[in-house]
């Protein structure tokens, strides 16, 4: 069974640490210093959201029938042997037409339309705890990243795994 | 089981992997006209550029059909099916027998019916060898001119711009891509268009191709107003039809497309239809449209198999009416219902200085349609509103103002 980032939204305190390391694990330099210093803009691929008083990490499912999957129409969306959806690596160049961003229910596929590229999580961030940066550096353990089944039934409901789930159905 | 699939495109293929994906031992054959590998039709534009070539399109590896153990007829037009012996009969004689049949004929050109559209240098754009022999041509013109300020019209225009070309765009309507766009919205795109060079005649319609003297090659286009336009080459995107006839002249039930039900059936038992060939009802309109668009022949393909093989999966109301683009530095999503006639509010959220333009409609507090132009980062969002009919009144302005996440609309437990 395939693992992945579940979050539990009761705990997100939404200090944007996940963020700030999604964003710097997909930088060059891989630190943020180095980044600033490059003057690189580094780019995250998690969204916190608030929702009344709640904060809610966003990032990409990677979904079993994934609709960015289907709509690409430059062969770059796919998904790798390993479950990931990525538009990186794929059969050819993303042309930025934004398909994918039309088609996600989840909208945390970024545009960036100067550069003519579409931007996800792509989970191309683990280091050798072979765990996503986001959720390493999560300070309160609001993101975690298990198997689905690792969870008892009786605490499932309080994640965002079904509720984003049932989304897309 | 023997299943046939007429077409080698995004539904066909799609269609094919799923089988394949599920059934070990179904023989599948593809039957198709074309010559070339399964390319991406959508980026035949760049073939026009000079900026792609057929490599760069296809998008299966070379051993796709070998891998997926698929019979690959190409080259070979199917001229008729035959229900009652359950065959496909192909232009040079050759029968193939089916237990299913799955039609993905596609769509062709309009010819847009403009008088002397028969002499040489005047192409549609929907086919890789087209586009071919449009970029040859254009490659020792000067003047060109394109018919429709569509999607496939703009990036033709975009293409030919890009060689060097002198290049105006002709459309009958007042403001282009009407299909896609307010008159403001659509204000914003034509400046960027202008930018590069690019010239619009709006409101008028063309009349007649010029031919030149001596040789049967367009030399201008004359419009309704008298107007002269030089054309050593022209592209004529006015539309498209679908390729209905394989299902009519079999006996089965066509409207302007193929008729099919939520299974992607047609009324032709064990004949199924997906992608550009078929007609459908859309989720926010309710009204029949053709289907026409590439993420929606995928996911057709992919539905026509489950069914095919027994699945039995309905296919959930798509949103027909929604395409995305660019031009220039403007990325462009167009959604739904994008007129007063469907809705009884429009806000509108401007921030000219950025060039970013948003418009929503909403009929009773459900949003219908809307236009992301400058900004679409969150698409999807009102897509999966839009499809769902969710109503939105609480988040309408964040909404219109792009600060909105799907998180606002989760049900979440507490």
């Amino acid at each position: 069974m395939s693992k992945e980032i579940l979050v539990n939204y009761e705990k997100c305190l939404g200090c944007r640490s996940c963020e700030i390391a999604c964003a710097v694990a997909h930088s060059q330099s891989k630190t943020l210093v180095g980044a600033i210093l490059n003057n690189e803009k580094p780019l995250k691929r998690i969204f916190v959201n608030q929702v009344k008083d709640k904060k809610i990490p966003l990032s990409c499912r990677h979904c079993e029938e994934a609709p960015c999957i289907d709509a690409c129409i430059a062969g770059a969306m796919h998904r790798t042997s390993e479950g990931i959806v990525t538009n990186e690596g794929g059969m050819h160049e993303c042309t930025g037409c934004w398909m994918c961003v039309m088609v996600c229910p989840y909208g945390v596929i970024r545009s960036l339309s100067d550069r003519r590229k579409a931007v996800k999580c792509d989970r191309a961030c683990f280091d050798e705890t072979d765990e996503p940066a986001c959720v390493r550096a999560c300070p309160t353990g609001a993101l975690s990243y298990v198997t689905v089944d690792q969870f008892g039934e009786s605490k499932r409901y309080r994640f965002l795994f079904e509720a984003l789930s049932t989304l897309i159905r | 089981m023997k299943i046939v699939i007429i077409g080698n495109s995004a539904a066909g293929l799609s269609a094919a992997e799923t089988i394949r994906h599920f059934d070990t031992n179904a023989e599948i054959t593809i039957i198709t006209d074309e010559i070339y590998p399964p390319y991406l039709r959508c980026l035949i534009p760049e073939v026009l550029a000079g900026t792609k070539s057929l490599s760069e399109l296809s998008y299966k590896s070379r051993d796709f059909f070998d891998k997926h153990n698929i019979t690959l007829i190409k080259g070979k037009r199917a001229n008729a099916v035959s229900p009652d012996s359950k065959k496909v009969l192909l232009e040079d004689g050759y029968e193939v027998s089916y237990d299913r049949l799955l039609i993905a004929t596609g769509a062709r050109p309009l010819s847009g019916g403009i008088k002397n559209d028969q002499i040489g240098n005047i192409f549609p754009l929907r086919t890789y060898d087209q586009a071919l022999e449009a970029a040859r041509v254009a490659s020792s013109a000067k003047e060109a001119v394109v018919i429709g300020a569509g999607l496939i019209g703009l990036s033709a225009a975009v293409a030919l711009r890009r060689k060097g070309l002198n290049v105006t765009v002709v459309e009958t309507e007042s403001h282009l891509l009407i299909s896609q766009l307010d008159y403001q919205g659509a204000a914003i795109v034509e400046e960027e268009l202008s930018r590069e060079g690019i010239r619009f005649v709006f409101g008028t319609r063309p009349r007649a191709f010029v031919p030149s003297s001596g040789e049967n090659l367009v030399s201008a286009l004359v419009l309704d107003n008298g107007r002269e336009i030089p054309a050593e080459v022209a592209i004529v995107s006015t539309g498209v039809q679908p390729n209905v006839e394989l299902v009519e002249n079999a006996g089965g039930k066509v409207r302007t497309g193929i008729v099919v039900n939520d299974l992607l059936q047609t009324s032709i038992e064990d004949v199924y239809a997906a992608g550009d060939c078929i007609e459908i009802e859309d989720a926010a309109s309710g009204d029949t449209l053709l289907s026409g668009l590439w993420p929606l022949a995928v996911e057709q393909g992919r539905f026509a198999a489950y069914n095919i093989i027994g699945k039995h999966r309905p296919y959930p109301q798509p949103l027909v009416r929604m395409n995305s683009t660019q031009f220039g530095n403007i990325p462009i999503i167009s959604l739904g219902l994008i007129n007063s006639k469907n809705s009884n509010e429009s806000l509108i959220y401007k921030d000219l200085n950025n060039r970013v333009y948003r418009r929503l409609f909403f009929r009773d507090n459900i949003l219908v349609g809307c236009i992301l132009l400058g900004d679409v980062n969150g698409a999807g969002v009102y897509t999966y509103l839009i499809k769902r009919k969710i109503p939105v009144e609480n988040i309408k302005h964040k909404l219109t103002r792009g600060i909105t996440s799907i998180a606002e609309v989760m049900k979440l437990k507490s």
